[in-house]
């Protein structure tokens, strides 16, 4: 049984979108979470190797995503950032390896971003 | 007087505040004088004299520093150089070396010595002002040659000294202010001309005899005696003087007037003497008679000195003072007594005071000084021990009867006033006056002549005589007395004086009636007097061929004897004897004895005895005896003869000899002022000197001023006559150096009108200052126009000066300067600009106004810059500190933004530029500040906006591509999709333009989205919306607007919204609790509720589903009957806060 890929997004339009993707690519998803608190909360639940990879709108409902990408950084789960604004430079320096995908970003992008990193898993 | 051009020379001496005088008497010169003028000044060897310089402006004659061998010429002004003394020889003048030390020289009384003995009579001398004696000396030489002395009136003299001292004398022809002294010489030398000296000379010898009489009338004193030429020149001076051209004119006029008379007698007694006068004879004097006279004194007896004709006494203490001193050397008392005597009571009363200025201390050696003199500032005293040895009383050496018993006269230079006839009789009474064994003392070029008998020389060249031994004999006849006509009116004051001719008389009797005959001859033989009946032994013929030599008048026989009994006896000073002498005569022989007895003063009496009686001529023996007596008699005759020429011939040599020594006599008499005391100088002029300094400086400045200055200036007098004027004053008036002088009113003026001419006289009348404007004729310049007082020193007001500045530029830049202050102001207030300065040094600074207000400061103009910087927000305040030091460095100017902090909270962005000015001292910055604030709000807001639009953009992209993404997978029919798509993204944008496009309205009213959301629908159904004003937050616009959509979007397709159908819709909210419920009911929807059911599991229903989840709201969906309900309760977060 493959890995879940937790989903950190507070769009929810944007979330299903995603959610899909990650589903028309045979993969499970934990979440979408709208908030950092439920992300967090979510992570709790879980060990940390548990997820394949996470993909991770920055800016929240009730703040910025980076406490919850340390601990995942942290844990050596695969991030890829998928935002609207923050910046790539900055997010690549603060997260070695992690992902950046620009949002609008058109779900071909995202495939390959995640085939991307079912190869590296396997 | 050889060929040289016979004009009058004019010598001036002048001294301390002689500039003023000189100015004075020379500046009213019109036209020629014909005279030439020198002027002697007490000048500063080392300092150059602008004299000349000085004079030449005020006097119409041509006047010359004088630079050595000038040919003197008239109308001309010669000006002694400094350094150097002045003297003239043959009309050409000379510079002399000073013989003397600074203060003792008198090159006054050098110059008119060395003037009056070139000159003569043309020789004028005038004494201005100064201090001291220099020039009185000089003045006596001039007027003793026959020159004019005039003398500055002493009370228009700056310093008086000289002129009193000159006046002093009593010998100054005219007293007079300086203005009037050229009128005075030319008018005295007008006078003179057209005189020839030879003719007037005749017309006033004829009068001299007269003249004497008329003196000795008057004053007692008998002139006839007096040389004549000294006379004639004396009497002529007086009459050019006075103005009278005729002998007999004077002669009248000096009958009836006493003062002149005075003036007369005075002139007559023009005497010099000083101390110690040649002091090389005085050293002879003292070695060879003082101190023999002081060592053979018989103890208890005093030496007795007689000095007649001691004139103001300087040779009467001069001899005291060699006996005390010998006295004092032999450590004896000095037993001396000493008369001095004089006819001039004027003198005396000098000679009694003892007092000299301190100028004639030189002449006394130094030892004596010290011991016999006491100093009182400008004089000095003579001691009492000296005066107290002399005796002055005034005393005739001519009429009163001598001293007697005397052992040293001293009578200098008095002889060579009297002539020929008046010496013989005064040598006599000399040695009458001196005792045996005394001394005589003449002057240098005076003699005893034919008395050598009577005073053998001891010293011939310092005139150093002894009385030769013998008997005094009483001179009988006074000379003044016998020639007296009438009695004279101090006759009977004598003593005696009344006795003496009775005994004359009977002696003469005596000698006449009852003697023996007897005769006196001199020497030679030349009878002198002649008593008793001489008939029978001399020949007296009625002519008086034979002479009166004894010997030739002798009779035969007598004639033999005579010759032999003169010589021996004269040879052998003794008595002789010449007995049995027969005297033969036309009737027969008489014997006779002869005696001869030679008198003490060189005479021999010869007394003619009867030896027996009367023999009448025995023809035969006469015969034979004749002839003897012829060869004898021949021999005789020849020897007479011959005796005779040679006679002659020594009295012809003598009378030469005499006339020489008379003129050398006059020669050294008219010397006699040259050699006489120089007055010392005593003050040089320094102020005068001191303030020519300053004069010349000072106008060297005002020239160039005047030359260089831009200011137009021009100085008029009380009169407002031009003055002055600068160079740049000819361009207002076209000013000349000929307008010099002309009234103000006459010059043309190239300005608009005439009111400064009211100024300058209100002004030169006293008023105070006035400042006017004034502008050219043509109106192109402006000028400020300055009317000031012109002050002499004294502070009195003579004139104005007219001061015109030319201010037409300064004013059009003040104009200019005033405009663009006003412009730049009103741009800084404009722009409330702040302007400050900092000192950097100090640390200070200084605000306005706006600079105050916006560091939140206002009330504090200056404060440390440390304060300011505690405004500035501490995250700038590093970067400004940073800034500034660079900008004190001169390294770039000084510009930040800073946030500063005001006291009332608000932060306040602050941009600041400053400069730091070149070369001040101490280093200042000034500078200006600006509040951007605004436009940094702005700039943020838009930044912030423009983030925010973009994350919105993005974001709706991301739902839209969402919702296609995720539509897409519900959606078969690809229209269908398209324009459910369509009409959603249309929602979505008709909800987002209710958001502020600014970004900054962050809530949105709930009516609003409700209102918009079902805009297309309005016309479908009664719709309506009601609730509180409930905002929501903008975060959950869309959501909501797309749950909105999709109801209404089934509303239309099965509810109450849908075409065609009568049912309403009741959109209505509330606050429940923290949240709010809104109420969606629909009445009388046509699609039965099952159906709306289904639609809730198609693509609208996940959309309502996932917006709801979005939202955290939920959503109670309840159909009952034609009613379908949906109740969405949205939690608190939806709600904007506020």
């Amino acid at each position: 049984m493959a890995k879940p890929v937790l989903l950190v997004e507070d769009e929810l339009f944007v979330a299903l979108d995603v959610q899909m993707t990650v589903e028309d690519a045979g993969l499970s998803v934990d979440g979408p979470y709208g908030s950092l608190a439920e992300a967090l909360d979510a992570m709790e639940r879980q060990p940390p190797g548990f997820y394949l990879c996470a993909i991770l709108d920055v800016r929240l409902r009730d703040g910025e995503v980076f406490p919850a990408a340390d601990r995942l950084a942290q844990a050596g789960v695969p991030i890829i950032f998928h935002s609207g604004h923050a910046d790539r430079q900055g997010l690549e320096d603060r997260y070695p390896g992690a992902l950046v995908c620009a949002k609008p970003c058109a779900p071909r992008t995202l495939r390959a971003r995640l085939d991307d990193v079912i190869q590296a898993a396997g | 007087m050889t060929g040289k051009a016979a004009f009058p020379v004019v010598g001036i001496g002048a001294s301390a505040g002689g500039l003023e005088a000189l100015r004075d008497m020379l500046s009213p010169v019109r036209g020629a004088t014909g005279m030439a003028f020198v002027i002697v000044q007490h000048l500063d060897p080392n300092h150059e004299s602008m004299l000349a310089q000085l004079l030449d402006r005020h006097t119409a004659l041509e006047v010359l520093q004088c630079e050595g061998g000038e040919r003197l010429e008239p109308d001309r002004v010669y000006i002694i150089p400094p350094g150097h003394g002045l003297a003239i020889r043959d009309g050409v003048l000379e510079l002399t070396d000073f013989a003397q030390p600074r203060g003792l020289r008198r090159p006054i009384d050098d110059f008119f010595q060395s003037l009056a003995i070139d000159r003569q009579a043309d020789a004028a001398c005038v004494i201005l002002s100064g201090t001291g004696a220099d020039g009185t000396t000089g003045l006596r030489a001039v007027k003793e040659n026959g020159g004019v002395c005039v003398v500055q009136q002493p009370e228009t003299a700056r310093y008086d000294g000289m002129p009193v001292s000159a006046v002093g004398t009593g010998l100054v022809d005219y007293v007079r202010p300086p203005g009037e002294i050229i009128a005075c010489l030319t008018s005295f030398f007008a006078r003179r001309t057209g005189h020839p000296l030879e003719r007037e000379a005749t017309v006033v010898a004829d009068h001299v005899d007269d003249l004497c009489r008329v003196l000795r009338q008057a004053v007692g004193h008998d002139f006839s005696g007096y040389k004549r030429s000294t006379l004639i020149r004396r009497v002529e001076r007086r009459m050019h003087v006075l103005g009278i051209d005729s002998g007999r004119g004077y002669l009248t006029r000096i009958r009836s007037d006493a003062d002149e008379c005075e003036a007369l007698f005075r002139d007559l007694l023009i005497n010099v003497t000083r101390f110690f006068r040649d002091g090389e004879l005085f050293e002879v004097l003292r070695a060879e008679a003082i101190v023999p006279l002081l060592a053979g004194r018989e103890p208890g007896e005093d030496v007795r000195v007689w000095i007649p004709g001691c004139s103001s006494g300087e040779e009467a203490y001069t001899i005291a003072m060699l006996f005390a001193e010998a006295a004092r050397e032999a450590g004896e008392p000095t037993a001396v007594q000493i008369f001095a005597t004089d006819i001039d009571e004027q003198m005396l009363a000098i000679a009694r005071e003892g007092t000299y200025p301190v100028a004639a201390l030189a002449d006394i050696p130094a030892g004596l000084r010290e011991r016999y003199t006491v100093p009182h500032g400008e004089r000095f005293t003579m001691t009492t021990a000296i005066r107290d040895l002399i005796r002055f009383s005034n005393h005739s050496l001519v009429k009163d009867p001598p001293f007697s018993r005397i052992d040293l006269v001293s009578c200098r230079n008095l002889l060579i006033y009297f002539d020929d006839r008046l010496q013989q009789t005064v040598l006599p009474l000399l040695h009458y006056a001196i005792r045996p064994g005394g001394f005589l003392f003449l002057g240098p070029s005076e003699s005893v002549g034919r008395f050598e008998h009577l005073f053998p020389p001891i010293d011939r060249h310092a005139r150093l005589f002894a009385r030769s031994p013998g008997a005094p004999s009483y001179p009988i006849d006074l000379p003044g007395g016998l020639r007296q006509a009438a009695p004279r009116r101090d006759r009977a004051e004598r003593d005696g004086a009344g006795a003496l001719p009775e005994d004359q008389a009977a002696m003469r009797r005596l000698v006449d009636r009852y003697a023996p005959a007897s005769m006196v001859l001199d020497q030679d033989g030349a009878i002198l007097a002649a008593h008793g009946r001489l008939s029978r032994y001399f020949d007296f013929p009625v002519s008086r061929t034979g002479g009166s030599s004894a010997i030739t008048l002798a009779r035969p026989g007598l004639r033999d004897v005579i010759g032999p009994l003169l010589r021996q006896a004269r040879d052998g000073r003794r008595r002789v004897v010449a007995r049995d002498v027969e005297v033969a005569n036309e009737f027969g022989v008489q014997p006779v004895e002869v005696v001869c007895d030679p008198l003490g003063d060189g005479t021999l009496l010869f007394v003619f005895r009867d030896a027996g009686p009367f023999r009448p001529a025995d023809d035969p023996d006469a015969v034979d005896l004749a002839e003897g007596d012829d060869h004898l008699e021949a021999l005789e005759d020849e020897l007479r003869l011959t005796r005779h020429r040679l006679r002659s011939a020594v009295e012809e040599l003598e009378t030469a000899n005499e006339e020489l020594k008379s003129s050398n006599e006059e020669m050294m008499s008219m010397n006699e002022e040259l050699q006489s005391t120089n007055e010392e100088l005593s003050t040089v002029n320094d102020e005068l000197k001191t303030k020519v300094d300053q004069l010349t400086v000072a106008n060297a400045d005002l020239r160039n001023f005047f030359e260089s200055t831009d200011l137009a200036v021009v100085v008029v007098d009380a009169d407002l006559r031009i003055r002055n004027y600068t160079a740049a004053a000819t361009a207002i008036f076209p000013l000349q150096p000929v307008d010099r002088g002309r009234p103000l009113t006459d010059v043309a003026s190239g300005l608009d009108d005439g009111d400064y001419v009211a100024d300058a006289r209100a002004v030169a009348a006293g008023a105070p200052a006035t400042q006017r404007r004034v502008t050219s004729r043509d109106g192109t310049r402006t000028f400020a126009l300055r009317t000031l007082p012109y002050r002499l020193q004294n502070g009195r007001t003579d004139g104005a000066t007219l001061v015109l500045t030319d201010f037409t530029d300064a004013l059009a830049l003040e104009r200019q300067l005033a405009d663009e202050r006003e412009r730049l102001g009103l741009a800084i207030r404009a722009g409330g600009i702040g302007v400050w300065e900092y000192c950097p040094d100090s640390g200070q600074t200084v605000l306005d106004g706006a600079e105050q207000a916006l560091f939140g400061v206002e009330g504090v103009p200056e404060m440390p810059v440390d304060g300011l910087l505690a405004r500035v927000d501490p995250e700038d305040r590093t970067r400004v500190e940073e800034a500034l030091r660079i900008a004190e460095r001169g390294e770039a100017d000084f510009e930040a933004s800073f946030r500063v902090l005001t006291p009332d909270g608000e932060t306040r962005w602050i941009k600041g530029f400053g400069r730091t000015i070149a070369g001040a001292a101490p280093r200042r910055m000034v500078g200006v500040s600006i509040d951007v604030t605004p436009e940094y709000a702005v700039a943020e807001t838009r930044e912030l906006m423009l983030r925010e639009m973009n994350h919105r953009v993005k974001n709706l992209f991301a739902i839209i591509g969402g919702m296609v993404s995720t539509a897409a997978r519900s959606h078969d029919d690809v229209r269908t999709f398209a324009d459910d798509m369509r009409e959603r993204i249309a929602a979505l944008g008709r909800a987002h333009a209710l958001a502020s496009p600014t970004g900054e309205q962050q809530a949105i009213a709930l009516a609003d989205l409700v209102a918009a959301t079902i805009a297309p629908y309005r016309d479908h159904a009664g719709i309506v919306v009601a609730g509180p004003d409930v905002r929501i937050d903008r975060k959950c616009l869309s959501s909501l607007a797309l749950m909105l959509h999709e109801w209404a979007t089934n509303s239309v397709k099965y509810g109450a919204l849908a075409e065609g159908s009568e049912g309403r819709l009741d959109v209505t909210w509330r606050r429940d609790g923290d949240g709010v419920v809104l109420d969606w009911v629909e009445r009388g929807g046509g699609a039965p509720d099952g159906e709306r059911g289904a639609g809730g599991h198609g693509f609208g229903t996940l959309l309502v589903d996932t917006s709801a989840r979005q939202l955290g709201a939920t959503v109670t969906r309840a159909a009952q009957d034609d009613r379908f309900t949906l109740a969405l309760r949205l939690p608190e977060t939806v709600l904007a806060n506020g």
